[in-house]
């Protein structure tokens, strides 16, 4: 006499645990911003006060140099 | 008007120029009014020699228009494939000589002889400007910014603060 099959077992898949909230980021791993390049001493033009690295800056960026010669203190006064 | 604070000014500037400053003179302030004191700007290659600049003040409209003209002569002399000195310093004296002749009528090659007669008081500071670029293209700026700065805008280099008195 045969015997009877064998129950079948339907085994479900565990379902998948949630993915964890990501770790809020510590506040001092956020990079700090670049520190600027230079001021625009209340004009539209960003001017570096050192001639050497805005030449280098220029050799760099494939761009001219643009330099202004003037009297008294740029800050104070601009004569434009 | 303040041409740098003007925003395509500033912004054509910030896009194809590097920018720097330097004090070279000074000026006196007494009680409100300003006495003295100018500008020259330049327009140069990377390695500070002299493509182009402007002797004294110039509204916006002007500085962009001298800019655009760098800016695409240059662009000019790269696309003829000039890359030695002596080829881009006859590129560049051709280049003012023809602004001189268009906009000052002044032909170099009939006034050469002149030129060793001194100043030419016919010329205003932009002729100059052109004259001097036209005879020794491509200076390197500390070769120039002294004759610019006193000869042109008859202004003396100076070290000095700026002075003031009263209030």
């Amino acid at each position: 006499m045969a015997l009877p099959p064998p129950p079948v077992r339907v085994t479900r898949p565990k379902p998948l645990p949630e993915p964890e909230p990501p770790l809020p980021q510590p506040k001092d791993a956020t990079p700090a911003p670049p520190p600027p390049a230079g001021e625009t001493y209340g004009t539209q033009v960003l001017f570096r006060n050192n001639r050497a690295s805005a030449s280098e800056t220029a050799k760099r960026e494939h761009k001219l140099l643009f330099v202004m010669h003037i009297s008294g203190n740029f800050e104070d006064s601009c004569f434009t | 008007m303040n041409a740098l604070a003007n925003v395509e000014a500033g912004k054509y500037l910030n896009d194809n120029f590097v920018s720097s400053y330097q004090k070279v003179g000074t000026f006196t302030v007494n009680g409100a009014q300003k006495q003295g004191g100018n500008v020259a700007s330049y327009f140069c290659t990377p390695e500070g020699r002299v493509l182009h600049a402007i002797a004294g003040p110039v509204n916006a409209d002007a500085l962009l228009r001298e800019a655009r003209w760098v800016v695409e002569t240059s662009k000019l002399a790269e696309l003829d494939g000039l890359t030695t000195d002596t080829k881009l310093r006859a590129f560049w004296r051709k280049a003012h000589s023809d602004r001189l002749a268009q906009e000052h009528q002044m032909d170099l090659k009939l006034t050469r002889r002149s030129l060793r007669g001194g100043p030419h008081p016919q010329l205003d500071s932009r002729g100059r400007v052109h004259l001097l670029l036209a005879t020794a293209a491509l200076p390197k700026l500390e070769q120039v910014y002294r004759l610019v700065f006193e000869k042109i805008l008859n202004e003396k280099v100076s070290t000095a603060p700026v002075v003031r008195i009263g209030g």
